[in-house]
């Protein structure tokens, strides 16, 4: 369920993702068309260990792909083979499907510490979910966007094929 | 869904249970435990299988609980909690509340319905209300104890598993795959659905005299009804209501002074109350001008509120009504409350009607 503009993606063990929208000022580079701009609080979360990255920028449309992400590996039937990983390139979030069994899904999610470094120092947690909590995580993602859940289609878009 | 767990969680009916669960319990040693269950709702959408393992995950003293949907789809989830205690108990059920607030921080969309403690004299008397003879589970432990309710919740009588306990088997008489341990009998054949029963008739019947109950209880007589009884079957009527015989006399053979007699009857509870909101339930009850046709006895509790008590207290209430001390011991839970509430009873009868 979204709330208070924050999607969450629960799994087996007490693993979560958080994505939580934030409103801020617009950055300099797009002042004068928006006041504001929409960024992304991106928690990795599991029982013993919480790592949150602030403030993210993220692509246009990341919130969109990832409900169809989401939607994608719920539906499909080896979502490891047929569902191509979400990657957002300004926030260096990616989640990719690494196995499947009927009812779970499992997940790679993994983010950048520092989006400048170099080399790229990964935080990355692989956790395992129900394909249930996918498809409503899905929907919590469209909800946000404001978007009618009944309206969602239930093919993914042709290029996660 | 049967079980003691059951009367204690605010369930709708046609609710189901969609799991049981049960994990590691911690050694307390010889230290007095205490036991914590939360009722939770959780999040429109949310796994309840998924969910319970989440939280699960957060909740170190957690040793077992169940999950289920209402009836319009509704997740929700029981998980109980053990931990040890010294002296009053209240130490070991804070620290289990606190575990709980903190979990549920990584679960916005849930919250918690309703929550119940057990002390392990309250456990054994909670089985005691089941039927169980408490010298059967003197060797028992807090986790088994709790197993045993969950257990229950699987359509299986508490007095079967208590038994069942002895031999390590819950179905010495059925053909299964026995796992030698009675609880984990009880739980592999309720997963596999032997152990299911046919809920949806039961709840139908259950449904349909609770509406029809409900009906009742929301039905009043308007002056036209009663116009259409019979001047004896009025009078019964009056008489039923409590009308004195003078009252009743005094209205002669006329049928709309009987009818106007009746329909003077308002809420006497309610007469001499200085609150607000009675006055108003006063001026109504007069406007509307109708008669109650369901009377619930009077200065007896309804069943619902007798139902959030311990069984304890229900006994002491019955014998302050007049049961023997044996008698009170002996019922059951469920015996308990239909004796101590409240009766309703639909007054009058249906007149005949002549089609001429």
């Amino acid at each position: 369920m979204a709330t208070q503009g924050t999607v969450r993606l629960a799994g087996y063990g007490g693993a979560a993702l958080f994505l939580r929208c934030v409103v801020v000022p617009a950055g300099v580079e797009t002042a004068g068309q928006e006041p504001i701009e929409v960024v992304f609080d991106i928690t990795l979360h599991s029982p013993d260990c919480e790592s949150n990255y602030y403030l993210r920028d993220a692509d246009p449309g990341f919130m969109a792909a990832f409900a169809e992400f989401c939607l994608a590996a719920a539906s499909a039937e080896t979502p490891e083979v047929s569902v191509t990983a979400m990657s957002d390139r300004s926030s260096g979030l990616e989640v990719s499907v690494v196995s499947s069994e009927p009812t779970r899904v499992g997940l790679l999610v993994r983010i950048p510490r520092e989006l400048d470094a170099s080399p790229i120092e990964w935080d990355a947690m692989d956790f395992e979910t129900s394909r249930a909590a996918l498809a409503q995580a899905s929907l919590d993602a469209r909800a946000l966007l404001g978007e009618d859940a009944w309206s969602v289609s239930t093919e993914p878009p042709t290029e996660w094929n | 869904m049967m079980g003691a767990l059951f009367e204690l969680l605010p369930l709708e009916p046609r609710s189901r249970m969609t799991g049981v669960f049960t994990a590691r319990v911690a050694d307390f040693g010889n230290h007095p435990v205490h036991a914590l269950g939360h009722m939770i709702w959780l999040g429109e959408g949310q796994d309840p299988d998924l969910e319970w393992d989440f939280l699960g995950s957060h909740l170190l003293f957690h040793v077992g609980g169940v999950t289920g949907m209402g009836p319009d789809g509704s997740p929700w989830m029981c998980i109980i909690q053990l931990a040890p205690t010294a002296g009053s108990g209240d130490g070991a059920v804070e620290i289990m509340s606190e575990a709980m607030d903190r979990a549920l921080e990584f679960n916005p969309a849930a919250w918690v319905g309703e929550t119940f403690a057990w002390s392990m004299d309250e456990l054994i008397e909670t089985y005691e209300g089941q039927g169980v003879d408490a010298d059967d589970i003197d060797d028992w432990g807090m986790a088994e104890l709790v197993f045993g309710l969950l257990a229950e919740c699987c359509n299986v009588e508490l007095t079967q598993i208590v038994a069942g306990r002895v031999a390590q088997c819950a179905f010495p008489g059925d053909e299964h795959e026995c796992t030698h341990d009675v609880f984990t009998d009880v739980f592999s054949r309720w997963v596999t659905g032997d152990l299911m029963i046919d809920e949806s008739t039961l709840d139908d019947d259950e449904d349909d005299a609770d509406e029809a109950e409900e009906e009742d209880e929301d039905g009043r007589f308007t002056r036209e009804e009663l116009l259409e009884y019979t001047l004896p079957d009025l009078r019964d009527l009056a008489r039923e209501v409590g009308f004195k015989p003078w009252q009743i006399a005094a209205c002669g053979d006329d049928l709309g002074e009987l009818a106007d007699l009746l329909l003077s009857v308002y809420e006497p509870d309610y007469e001499d109350s200085d609150d607000d909101w009675a006055q108003q339930f006063v001026e109504e009850a007069n406007a509307h001008r109708t008669v109650r046709k369901v009377v619930r006895a009077p200065g007896r509790p309804p069943k619902r509120q007798l139902k959030k008590l311990k069984t304890s207290r229900l006994r002491l209430m019955a014998v302050a009504a007049g049961w023997t001390v044996d008698d009170a011991e002996a019922a059951k839970r469920k015996k308990l409350i239909k004796a101590l509430g409240a009766p309703k009873r639909r007054i009058g009868k249906p007149p005949e009607r002549n089609f001429v």
